[in-house]
């Protein structure tokens, strides 16, 4: 009897999930059509204008797509080294020691940072220093906002990373060791060839987990809606836009904005899709 | 029995392997290999036989520090290979000079079947021609009989292979790199017939520049194909002869026991 109330209070979580993800995607949908419908979907996506004044509003998402894929490209380009690095230190190298405990405590506290908090040391420290190298426009920019991207992408790409590395069978590594290997040798020749493919899944996941990153991203990104031509201009992010543009409203720039919100949800849920199914692949 | 090969060794008065009360431990008090002294022959198969956990494969791993890659398991005692302690020397050279086979076949994934006969060279970054290269590969698959098989599909995944012909190209890529000890622990366990016999004459072969510790489980073949036996009962060496001596007539009772019951 109780296995039964068990098994039917967890369905009906699953479905109550599921009715609350219908339930979002159906009030973006059905919120997006004003502005796809005025606008023409296409013409909605590759447009780059975005002019709020009444009787003249125009609204496109080109600037705010490429903003949004330069910033996280950016930040995963930035977190790489750092991540690899520290998933073979902690899932290799010191597997099983202290210091992978502390390094791993560290990144747990990195992890748990509220975005506002690091968007605040980006604002107040990171934008100074950048200044002081002459990076961006006052600090502000699409590689300011990959920093502090970045800096929320390497605990959690660190984190399946590691996952990884404990699925290199021994029994592969002992036939490199016996071969006269280096722990270096077999980490670069055995273990890294192994789980190629799940690193790239490690990292496509944690790119779309930072994707719709919004607070950080907007208070040292720029928001200016153009396409930036270099990784030090500024720019501006779906997530942002979002952010920036809710108040004071029309129904059409409402719609379009919505329409923004379905895009960026749309592409995240690409990305983890495909994550997922590299995840799978290698896996299974 | 003796070859041209033992002469040369023998001569040389190199190439020997002694163990030293060498004992293993997974954890304080609790042994796995429990005071073993033994100078192995050299150019000669020698096998080791007893029941599951006596400690076999543990000796074998210890023989070329493999066991270094668990830290909770501790060895004492000395292990020297041309009088000179094992554990003075570089894990690396160690481990190349006494290459080692496992019970399972082990191709690395990422690599093609002439990429794997070189992965030992890959591994020790040392370079080679591709003449030399094509003739490395060439050699070792010829020793494990493995050429004529595979000499058309060299590029394609070592994983397409048979069971037995994966643990034959192990095998190569063990020879490759030209060990002087070849440590095999229950190689034939996971294969058929046909290639046990495939494995068995290449171990025949190979004696005249090895010398070959294998790991039997299996008593017939240890008796059909090795030259020495050693016995292990719970860790500890029981007994090491003549391996026609020790099957028909073991001095020890706990060796005619263990024989007698795998007989029957």
């Amino acid at each position: 009897m109780k296995d039964k109330v068990l098994k039917i209070m967890l369905f009906c979580s699953a479905v109550v999930l599921l009715l609350l993800m219908a339930g979002i995607l159906y009030a973006l949908i059905s919120q997006s059509i004003p502005a796809f419908k005025h606008f023409g979907f296409f013409q909605f996506i590759s447009s780059t204008e975005w002019n709020q004044i009444e009787g003249q509003e125009q609204y496109g998402a080109l600037s705010f797509i490429t903003g949004t894929i330069l910033t996280s490209l950016l930040a995963l380009i930035i977190s790489i080294p750092f991540s690899v690095s520290l998933s073979f230190l902690i899932g290799e190298l010191f597997v099983g020691k202290k210091i992978a405990f502390w390094i791993n405590s560290f990144l747990n506290i990195l992890a748990g940072i509220p975005p506002i908090i690091l968007g605040i040391w980006g604002y107040y420290s990171l934008r100074p220093l950048l200044i002081s190298l002459n990076i961006g426009h006052h600090g502000y920019g699409i590689f300011s906002a990959a920093i502090l991207l970045s800096l929320m992408i390497i605990p959690y790409s660190t984190s399946i990373s590691t996952t990884f590395f404990a699925l290199v069978p021994m029994k592969l590594k002992e036939s490199a060791y016996s071969l006269g290997a280096t722990r270096f040798e077999v980490i670069r020749n055995i273990s890294i060839p192994y789980i190629k493919k799940c690193l790239i899944a490690a990292h496509v996941f944690a790119l779309g987990k930072v994707m719709g990153e919004t607070i950080a991203v907007t208070m040292i990104i720029g928001n200016i809606n153009y396409i930036p031509s270099k990784i030090t201009d500024t720019g501006n992010t779906l997530a942002s836009v979002i952010l920036n543009q809710f108040e004071t409203i029309s129904d059409l720039k409402f719609s379009a904005l919505f329409a923004i919100a379905l895009l960026l949800f749309i592409i995240t849920a690409v990305i983890n899709l495909m994550a997922r199914y590299m995840i799978r692949r290698v896996v299974l | 029995m003796p070859g041209n090969g033992k002469l040369h060794y023998l001569m040389n008065k190199k190439h020997l392997l002694e163990l030293k009360n060498v004992s293993v431990s997974f954890s304080p008090g609790i042994y796995a290999i429990k005071n073993v002294s033994v100078s192995i022959k050299p150019c000669a198969i020698t096998s080791v036989i007893g029941a599951s956990g006596a400690g076999k494969s543990t000796l074998l791993r210890s023989i070329n520090r493999m066991h270094e890659l668990y830290p909770n398991i501790k060895l004492s005692g000395e292990i020297s290979l041309d009088g000179k302690n094992i554990m003075e020397m570089k894990p690396i050279e160690v481990r190349r000079r006494i290459g080692m086979v496992f019970q399972m076949p082990n191709p690395f994934p990422a690599m093609n079947i002439y990429q794997n006969v070189l992965s030992g060279y890959k591994l020790n970054k040392i370079y080679l021609s591709k003449a030399e290269k094509d003739e490395i590969v060439e050699k070792s698959l010829q020793d494990v009989a493995l050429w004529d098989e595979v000499k058309n599909s060299l590029n394609k995944s070592a994983l397409s292979l048979t069971v037995g012909q994966q643990q034959r190209l192990c095998i190569a890529r063990t020879l490759a790199l030209q060990p002087e000890f070849l440590l095999m622990d229950d190689p034939t366990s996971s294969i058929d017939p046909i290639c046990t016999n495939r494995i068995e004459e290449l171990m025949y072969r190979l004696k005249d520049n090895h010398t070959i510790i294998v790991v039997a489980h299996n008593l017939s073949q240890a008796s059909r194909i090795s030259d020495y036996a050693m016995y292990l009962e719970k860790g500890e060496l029981v007994e090491y002869d003549i391996s026609n001596v020790m099957f028909v007539a073991p001095k020890d009772k706990r060796t005619e026991r263990y024989i007698t019951e795998q007989i029957e």
